[in-house]
């Protein structure tokens, strides 16, 4: 009698257990604080707070992607509502960091941040900051960053304008160091397997349709040469040394996505069209048996 | 059973617990060395830091004199601090309490331009030079929250498992955080 109330007891124990497990696991969750720094998005102009237009947005881009390529510096703008709980020192400094900008041989980035507070319907507040990479600190100092802050920057922020200001300032910083060489990265474009990994990178769609056309190619082949016995090992590393060659070609696989998006959509479209019939035929019974 | 069984029962038995023992003691044993040695870079980081504070020091006090001779004796202050860090010998409270009463002078000074000289106040030499000592002030701040960041994850690894058990082995010691001033 009392073993098994024991027993009873711990086998509602274990029925709880679950549910014990995703209570925990759901307050582990919730109290977790979120300190996380945004990831990068591939865009040099962030514009996180919607402080600048469609256009605003582009041409500051445009700007900043022009300078890279003259000079191989990079300026990146972040303009947040929301700065994960740090100050706007520690951001920058953190978000420069894990971004990892400018090129590494000589730290040419420099960071824009600019925090923005709604006060009411016709006021705002912002925080601004220059962060400078530390192969750029002989172009700019502290004290010219201040000046350019002050002058070219906030001069034109304080009044809302917050495209002139960007434009104006980066104008001022891209005079600084524009004909400082100690800025210029000697980080070429990549040569040789790098740069057709690059290619991949930059178009996943072209090079999914090449993977695709051998991932295709590979799947006949395997048919073909299924009854022939261990001659179908030849199709099968085929396909295998496909599927490898796609991973190392682009490792987030997006290369190998669209491959296999072609390589099943055109099976699907190109064999496969002619077996999906519509029906509607009817006979009236005409023919000949044989009883 | 036979004798030879045992014996590879047991030669197996010690192997488990080999391979086991080095993937609980010496594989986070090099991880924990090398936070450590992570984190104590970071504290030279800070130090370097304030070589460059400390560097500025000369810099704002010439500009200073040239403009005023009415904060003289802030400026000697400012002066034998200075001095004073440059003679330490890297002992973390005696820094501590130097870096502290050089921030005291210089938040008095700077008072004092703010409202007393405003040609001085105005000049483009002493803002740049207030900017640089403020960008400083920053790294400062930057390089002591990663020495912070550093330290408790060296902490934390030491005392949890199976960190722990190294650090009963090898007589690590959990190392202190930088305390705000």
């Amino acid at each position: 009698m009392f073993a098994n109330s024991v027993m009873n007891r711990r086998l509602n124990l274990y029925r709880k257990l679950p549910l014990v497990a995703i209570v925990s696991l759901a307050i582990l969750v919730m109290a977790t604080p979120v300190m996380t720094i945004p990831s990068s998005t591939g865009y040099m102009v962030n514009d996180w707070a919607y402080v600048l237009s469609y256009e605003e947005d582009a041409d500051l881009e445009s700007l900043c992607r022009y300078i890279e390529e003259e000079t191989t510096v990079e300026i990146y703008i972040v303009t947040t509502a929301d700065l994960e709980g740090y100050d706007i020192n520690r951001y920058s400094y953190l978000l420069f960091n894990d971004w990892g900008i400018g090129k590494e041989d000589v730290n040419n980035g420099i960071l824009l941040t600019f925090y923005y507070e709604d006060l009411n319907e016709t006021h705002f507040a912002y925080d601004f900051r220059i962060e400078i990479g530390r192969g750029m600190e002989g172009a700019i100092t502290d004290a010219e960053a201040g000046r350019i802050a002050r002058d070219n920057f906030t001069f034109w922020f304080d009044w809302g304008y917050i495209y002139d200001g960007f434009y104006e300032g980066i104008a001022e910083l891209y005079n600084e160091f524009a004909d400082d060489p100690s800025v210029v990265s000697s980080e070429g474009n990549p040569v040789g397997l790098a740069a057709f990994q690059a290619w991949g990178y930059t178009n996943p769609w072209i090079a999914g349709l090449i993977i695709g056309f051998m991932l295709s190619f590979g799947f006949i082949w395997i048919q073909a040469s299924l009854a022939k016995g261990p001659q179908c090992f030849a199709p099968l590393a085929f396909t295998v040394i496909t599927l490898l060659f796609a991973w190392w070609w682009d490792s987030s696989l997006a290369v190998l996505f669209y491959g296999i998006i072609f390589a099943l959509g055109g099976t699907a479209v190109l064999r496969g069209a002619g077996r999906v019939r519509p029906g509607g035929g009817r006979t009236e019974g005409g023919g000949y048996t044989r009883w | 059973m036979d004798s030879r069984q045992v014996v590879c029962i047991v030669l197996l038995g010690l192997v488990v617990v080999g391979v086991g023992a080095a993937a609980v003691i010496i594989l986070p044993y090099n991880d924990i060395i090398s936070q450590k040695l992570e984190a104590e870079n970071k504290w030279s980081a800070i130090q370097i830091q304030f070589e460059r504070k400390i560097e500025l020091i000369p810099q704002l006090v010439t500009v200073v004199e040239n403009y005023t001779s009415f904060e003289a004796e802030t400026l000697a202050q400012l002066t034998s601090l200075r001095t004073q860090w440059l003679i330490l010998n890297g002992s973390p409270s005696e820094q501590a309490n130097v870096s502290t009463q050089l921030n005291l002078q210089l938040n008095s000074l700077f008072i004092a331009v703010q409202e007393n000289y405003p040609t001085l106040y105005a000049s483009a030499l002493y803002i740049g030079l207030f900017d640089e000592i403020t960008g400083t002030e920053n790294r400062i701040t930057q390089a002591k929250l990663d020495y912070n960041d550093a330290v408790t994850a060296y902490n934390t690894k030491i005392a949890t498992f199976p960190g722990n058990l190294d650090a009963g082995m090898f007589g690590l010691q959990p190392m202190i955080l930088y305390a705000a001033s």
